[in-house]
């Protein structure tokens, strides 16, 4: 008896002390952390969802070109739609599809909505900061574990996208008050995934569309592409793939003409806004921040419009009140 | 494979695993096998085979035939003799050639050789093996894997420290699994990966924006990264020295000391006595006492005491002693810098302190100024060692009479909290270094958990405080240079 007193009293004395440990190195993990709550906002858009009431009929996926370009809740105040943006910044293929999962651990929408901008990018767009701000946020899984692989860079190691210290150790010296304020903060930055930007920089030089020598998307983003198509048609989730309104040229016919026959080829709907940016009423002399790449509230909210009358017409949703929405959108409107 | 790099941890934890796995008598035999690994790790080549084999064929079937034969000084010489010229091809040609194109009108080009991880300090230490059997130390072994396996332990292979044949033949007899020795090499390694990834960045990052830019910045600077960079060394060598020793513990294979708190010397003499100590201790026992002891320096010893009296067997002294300093300084690397930086300015201050007697004053209250002067006389000599050439050297230390530029702190990145980590930081390395013998004794007394929290807070305050990552560059080990 007095043998196993004695093992108990060691055993709890080294447990104490090992819990002691990973508190600290937890806590020093998210001290160092960077919050992205006041500063690269666009870093908390993944972990906005978590927020969220994971009851959504709608999904988006995509880049800056949907976060910054489709409301949700400017698509309910229209439709009653209820959606959520899970775009994040330079989202690749790849992310798509391992958001895309985490996102049906939680919940199995009517509808999921993928911007196929992304598929223009190569593997020279891997980048350690963009990966940063879609990973660095998103909540532990095994899909958390997928998109580190997928997405990280050869001079990244895995290790840092798990313990944070590892990479921002340095910031340390260089603490601000955000980091105290938002410790372990859950706070969201985002109106369902929208990021409301007011700043009006009209489009002054449009850039010359220079022609490529090749217009195939990488296969690699294909066979990503393929997943997402599989997935949605498995889980018996209809699909539907969007390019957002842009002035700049970089959407090639080559491609619209792809996209188009692709879509028909996997009995998909596919949905080219820029045709019809006239039908939107957008005016890239006051509804862009940034000279035509991505639109400011004002161009979002006619883009969202016609996104919502278009599923409405296209999509059997539930088109009702929510008292949530409702919630959420009276929030929104204050801030518009 | 670095020290302090994740692979080289990964590697550690499965060497450690395979060697208590294997049977005491044949731990060796792991041992040797993933000190291969280390040596070829990213650099497998004919070259770089053939090199070790050369000087491992050498010294085993030497050290066998020294031990039968008549004529072992024959034997010895000549076994000496080949890894010696391996050595000098590998490592001082370029340096040979240098020489040759001052003297002569030649103007020969410098050749491509890059040598092999670990060659000076394999080579040394096979040198001392070979002659050691020839001096009846101990016997030649028979078993090749042992002798092999003592060659290249992948612990030293990086910055040493020099070991000898028995010592290390008994060390690796039968070893134990030791917790206590394990968790004092953990708490060593961390001791070391604190001074390698915390402190010598930091001191690195300071030191080069200030020899990097020398016009921006006022002599005061200037003078404060000459002394600076003698602890830069220290902090990065003694760092990597820890980890080797910690690392070597966990085999249960310890180590030789080669520091012993030298910023604390009163003199050059005793500096050197407490810097690099197996390297000191080796050109001591092989080469500076053989060559006093030599035909040629005896006889020289007697004209000189029969000329000058007794101050003449001074001569016979101080020539030995150039000698050692010369091959020092030729050791740091083949550039006429480190010859004077290492060498022949050690060796001036060590005359001059004998002449004046200045090791021989007693303790009193001016020691604080003898370390003083101690400390900056080596990091004035350091400045050379740190320049590219002889000539920027001079130029940097040109620079602190010119007065021009200011404190330019823009020019160095680091902030304020990298300038106090720095500052405490180099105060807890100053306690530590007087202390350390108390600080493992304390250490070892410790409960268990109490060492577990050490350990563990250790471990966090590294990665936490450290510099590295894909922000910094990978920490290069000075001494791995070498």
């Amino acid at each position: 008896m007095e043998g196993f007193r004695w093992i108990m009293k060691r055993f709890i004395k080294y447990l104490c002390v090992i819990l002691f440990l990973i508190i600290i190195f937890i806590s020093l993990n998210e001290l160092v952390r960077p919050k992205y709550k006041t500063d690269l906002i666009e870093g908390s858009l993944i972990s906005d969802y978590y927020n969220s009431s994971f009851d959504h009929d709608v999904i988006l996926l995509g880049d800056c070109e949907v976060y910054a370009n489709i409301s949700p809740l400017e698509m309910y105040h229209t439709a009653y739609i209820k959606a959520f943006n899970r775009a994040t910044p330079q989202q690749m293929i790849y992310q798509s599809y391992d958001i895309l999962k985490e996102t049906l651990t939680y919940e199995k929408p009517k509808l999921i909505i993928l911007s196929v901008g992304a598929l223009r990018n190569g593997s020279d767009k891997k980048n350690e900061a963009y990966n940063r701000l879609t990973i660095d946020n998103m909540r532990f899984s095994k899909n958390k574990f997928a998109i580190i692989k997928d997405s990280k860079t050869d001079e990244e190691s895995y290790l840092s996208y798990i313990f944070p210290i590892l990479r921002y150790h340095s910031r340390i010296t260089s603490l601000t008050l955000e980091d105290i304020l938002y410790f372990n903060s859950k706070k969201s930055i985002s109106y369902n995934g929208f990021i409301i930007n007011k700043d009006v920089k009209p489009l002054d030089n449009l850039p010359t569309k220079r022609p490529l020598s090749n217009y195939d998307f990488s296969k690699e983003n294909m066979s990503y592409l393929d997943k997402i198509v599989k997935l949605c048609a498995k889980e018996e989730i209809p699909l539907l793939l969007i390019k957002t309104p842009s002035i700049y040229p970089y959407w090639y016919d080559e491609y619209d003409t792809f996209m188009e026959s692709y879509a028909k080829d996997n009995n998909i709907n596919y949905l080219n806004m820029i045709k019809d940016i006239d039908i939107m009423q957008i005016d890239f002399n006051s509804d862009t921040y940034d000279e035509g790449l991505h639109l400011n509230l004002s161009g979002a909210t006619k883009a969202s419009r016609y996104l919502a009358e278009y599923l409405k017409n296209n999509y059997s949703f539930d088109l009702s009140k929510s008292k949530e929405y409702e919630t959420l959108y009276d929030n929104y409107a204050k801030n518009i | 494979m670095g020290l302090t790099s994740l692979v080289f941890f990964i590697f550690l934890i499965m060497a450690f695993g395979v060697y208590y796995l294997t049977k005491p008598k044949y731990r060796y035999l792991p041992l040797l096998l993933f000190s291969v690994f280390f040596l070829f790790y990213n650099a497998l080549s004919i070259h770089n085979i053939l090199a070790v084999l050369i000087i491992f064929m050498t010294s085993y079937i030497g050290g066998l035939l020294i031990d039968k034969s008549k004529n072992k000084r024959a034997i010895c010489y000549l076994g000496v003799g080949i890894i010696l010229l391996e050595l000098i091809y590998l490592k001082y040609l370029n340096l040979g050639i240098d020489t040759l194109n001052i003297l002569t009108p030649l103007d020969l080009k410098h050749v491509d050789i890059i040598s092999p991880l670990g060659l000076s300090y394999y080579s040394l230490i096979m040198i001392s093996y070979l002659v050691s059997i020839y001096w009846g130390n101990y016997h030649a072994t028979k078993n090749p894997f042992r002798l092999a396996c003592f060659m290249i332990y992948f612990p030293i292979l990086t910055s040493g420290p020099f070991i000898q044949y028995d010592n290390f033949s008994k060390e690796c007899e039968k070893p134990k699994f030791n917790k206590d020795d394990a968790l004092i090499g953990i708490f060593r390694m961390l001791i070391g990966l604190f001074k390698v990834l915390v402190i010598y960045p930091r001191l690195n990052i300071f030191i080069s924006a200030i020899y990097g830019n020398l016009a921006s910045f006022n002599p005061l600077m200037v003078f404060l990264a000459i002394l600076l960079y003698s602890l830069e060394l220290y902090t990065n060598f003694s760092g990597s020295m820890d980890i080797v020793i910690g690392v070597s513990n966990l085999f249960g294979i310890h180590l030789p000391e080669n520091f012993d708190n030298p910023f604390a010397s009163k003199s050059i003499t005793e500096f050197w006595r407490r810097w690099h100590i197996t390297l000191g201790t080796w050109l001591k026992n092989y080469l500076f006492y053989p060559v006093l002891k030599s035909k040629m320096m005896v006889n020289l010893n007697k004209a000189m005491q029969k000329r000058f009296g007794k101050k003449g067997r001074k001569v016979s002294t101080y020539l030995a002693l150039f000698i050692l300093w010369m091959a020092i300084g030729i050791w740091h690397g083949g550039a006429y810098k480190f010859i004077l930086a290492s060498g022949l300015l050690q060796f001036i201050y060590i005359v001059i302190e004998d002449i004046l007697k200045v090791p021989n004053k007693k303790s009193d209250h001016f020691d604080i100024l003898r370390i003083i002067r101690t400390y900056l006389l080596f990091s004035l000599s350091m400045v050379f060692f740190r320049a590219s050439s002889v000539a920027e050297g001079l130029n940097i230390l040109g620079n602190l009479f010119i007065f021009k530029g200011g404190f330019a702190l823009s020019l160095i990145s680091l902030n304020l909290g990298d300038y106090i980590i720095m500052i405490l930081s180099l105060l807890c390395l100053f306690i530590y270094d007087a202390k350390r013998d108390k600080i493992h004794n304390n250490y070892q007394r410790c409960s268990g958990p109490l060492k577990v929290l050490i350990i563990g807070s250790m471990m966090i305050l590294v990665l936490l405080l450290g510099m590295y990552g894909i922000n910094f560059h990978k920490t290069d080990f000075i001494y791995g240079r070498f």
